[in-house]
């Protein structure tokens, strides 16, 4: 497995990808003035934390070759752990990171193992019919316990003023933070221990992996849930920043699946600059059109991107 | 001759049914069911058919109703205005040329959001009335109108569906859907054929959505463009069985019975039943309930001699 080679090209998309947000930027900081500053920032933090929305069903996908469609419900069921342990327990909202990384890890593991494991057999649609089926399911019931009510903590810790008088809050940056050590700790994971390597392996040619005395079918259910860990992470962190209810979760699979398509498969910087790009077109769309806009543009993107460039940006700079 | 006399009787229960019932409960069942099989065999000729896991019926369904319901106000009578709402489903598919480009499960992803594109562009733009939708007068004999409409757009659903597994449309799209590729290299042009099954679903979507439209009186964006109705028809084809004429029947008579069912006794939750009930058929037989169900009869009968 040669190591991620940083070449030219990849510079130049990243330049191309910085200098874009910097044009759009200094253009709408001249029509709109100072909130385009705030706008962008917030984009930008918003945007990482799409990144690590992103690499979990990445992961799952490069490695089954199946979208998990229950993705965004997942997200939302780690949501609605760190609210609950929070709000009724009085636990730091940070802390309860760990609860929500950890359940939605044995609950990957359970699903991986006996559900989505053995449909993989059928080959591709099974699967992807079976995982349609976990989000309805999951869904429906947060729905029913849980009530429609959008719910979210809002966490504020203080803002930084930033010039013209708008404050960006310290929350914003903390899990724009939080979802680079993410993306870190996935990397190490993916490069220097035997699952991490295994799982590269089984990505990239199933049936030589199990040549070489790699067990596909265990490495499947592992990365089925390591996804769904980073999915419950992420949704601790979206709970903390946004507010959530348990329909919206195909909202979030839509911005998942848009990020993946301009950063490619599993490719962690990718995924990074995908959901930047995401964040920042988000944010100035609803600056523009109105808040209504927001939730559109992921999908005009991933349509547009898919038609105009299938490959994604970063096609060729695979992690697996 | 057994089957075809059965049929007949059959039809004719369904046509006497409402006036012999007379309660609305079950005219509104019977046409819940009709509407329902219209959605499943409908998307059957794209999904079962064609292989192509399309999740976006509801763009083509909350269109014709809009389409149906502002036509009504221009002034158009009530079947043109469904035949019209089919009609610009149809079109709608015509635009949506270029998503045959994505393949796999880029193409079903790309799909599910189709629905929610248009759910937003109907909110956002202020002709289709936003969020408040729009409301249409109600008339006399609603439901009885309704429900015939439903069961004359069914035959019709029916009589496509048996021309197209006759046709040469069918084998092209079965050969589409077993191995695209291979399906080009004998000379298929595997979009347009594509792009003539959606079509057809359009039109089949397009023109229940506008019967739905009269049906519910009140047309808005939340119930008209809800991802139920890209759920409803994909399960209930894949429960009963993809690529049989049968298959979405009893697949429909399922889930409207489990629906019923589930409702009076769990309430709300009866969604969730209806997810791990196609997560366990997927797992036990993927192929549907209905092929399962007349294999094992082979086999039972193959025992017997």
């Amino acid at each position: 497995m040669a190591p991620i080679t940083f070449r030219a090209t990849l510079w130049m998309v990243f330049l191309i990808v910085i200098a874009g947000i910097l044009i759009a930027s200094l253009a709408s900081y001249l029509v709109m003035g100072p909130v385009a500053l705030l706008v962008i920032l917030r984009g930008i933090c918003t945007g990482l934390f799409y990144g690590m929305l992103a690499i979990g069903l990445s992961l799952v996908f490069g490695v089954m070759k199946v979208i998990n469609i229950a993705h965004g419900e997942f997200i939302i069921l780690g949501a609605y752990i760190t609210y609950w342990l929070s709000t009724l327990f009085g636990l730091d909202p940070f802390a309860t990171l760990i609860f929500s990384a950890l359940a939605l890890f044995f609950l990957g593991l359970i699903i991986g193992r006996f559900v989505i494991s053995p449909a993989l057999k059928g080959g591709i649609d099974p699967p992807l019919i079976i995982s349609f089926g976990l989000s309805l399911c999951l869904a429906n019931l947060m729905r029913v316990y849980w009530t429609a009510t959008p719910r979210g903590l809002r966490l504020y810790l203080g803002g930084i003023p930033l010039p013209g008088g708008a404050t960006l809050s310290v929350t914003h940056l903390i899990v724009a933070a939080a979802a680079i050590i993410g993306l870190t700790l996935l990397h190490i994971f993916l490069s220097k221990t035997y699952p991490g390597k295994a799982l590269r392996a089984v990505s990239m040619d199933r049936e030589a992996a199990l040549l070489m005395g790699i067990s596909s079918s265990r490495i499947e259910t592992i990365a089925y849930a390591v996804g769904l860990l980073f999915a419950g992470v992420s949704g601790s962190l979206l709970s903390i920043v946004l507010s959530f209810d348990p329909t919206c979760g195909h909202i979030y699979l839509g911005k998942v699946m848009c990020v993946i398509v301009l950063g490619g498969v599993g490719y962690i910087p990718g995924a990074a600059a995908g959901g930047v790009i995401l964040g920042v077109a988000e944010a100035l769309g609803s600056l523009f059109f109105g808040d209504t806009v927001r939730d559109l543009v992921a999908f005009v993107i991933f349509l547009l991107i898919l038609l105009f460039k299938p490959t994604g940006l970063f096609a060729k700079y695979r992690a697996f | 001759m057994v089957f075809y006399i059965f049929l007949l009787i059959v039809l004719l229960l369904l046509i006497v049914a409402p006036l012999v019932l007379g309660t609305v409960y079950w005219t509104t069942l019977l046409y819940t069911l009709l509407l329902h099989i219209i959605l499943a065999e409908s998307w059957n000729i794209i999904g079962g058919f064609g292989g192509q896991v399309f999740l976006g019926t509801a763009a083509f369904f909350g269109w014709g109703a809009y389409t149906s319901a502002m036509l009504y106000y221009a002034g158009v009578p009530f079947a043109a205005c469904i035949l019209l709402a089919g009609f610009s489903a149809a079109c709608l598919a015509f635009i949506l040329t270029p998503t045959f480009k994505l393949r796999g499960v880029y193409f079903v992803v790309g799909s599910l959001f189709i629905s929610e594109i248009m759910k937003t562009i109907v909110l956002t733009l202020p002709i289709f009335g936003g969020a408040a939708g729009i409301m249409l007068p109600v008339f006399r004999e609603r439901v009885l109108f309704t429900y015939y409409s439903a069961f004359l757009l069914m035959l019709v659903v029916f009589l496509i569906t048996l021309f197209i597994t006759r046709s040469k449309i069918g084998i092209a799209l079965r050969a589409i859907r077993d191995d695209q590729e291979a399906a080009e290299i004998f000379g298929i042009n595997s979009t347009m054929f594509k792009l003539l099954a959606l079509v057809i679903t359009s039109l089949l979507c397009g023109m229940a959505g506008g019967i739905h439209a009269f049906y519910m009186i009140y047309v808005e964006p939340h119930s008209f463009f809800s991802i139920s109705w890209n759920i409803i028809p994909v399960f209930t084809v894949l429960i009963g069985g993809t690529s049989t004429i049968m298959g979405p029947i009893i697949g429909t008579a399922i889930y409207t019975l489990l629906r019923e069912l589930f409702i009076f006794v769990t309430g709300e939750i009866y969604l969730t039943v209806l997810g791990a009930l196609l997560i366990v058929v997927m797992l036990i037989a993927p192929s549907g309930v209905y092929p399962a169900f007349t294999k094992a009869i082979h086999r039972v009968q193959k025992r017997i001699r």
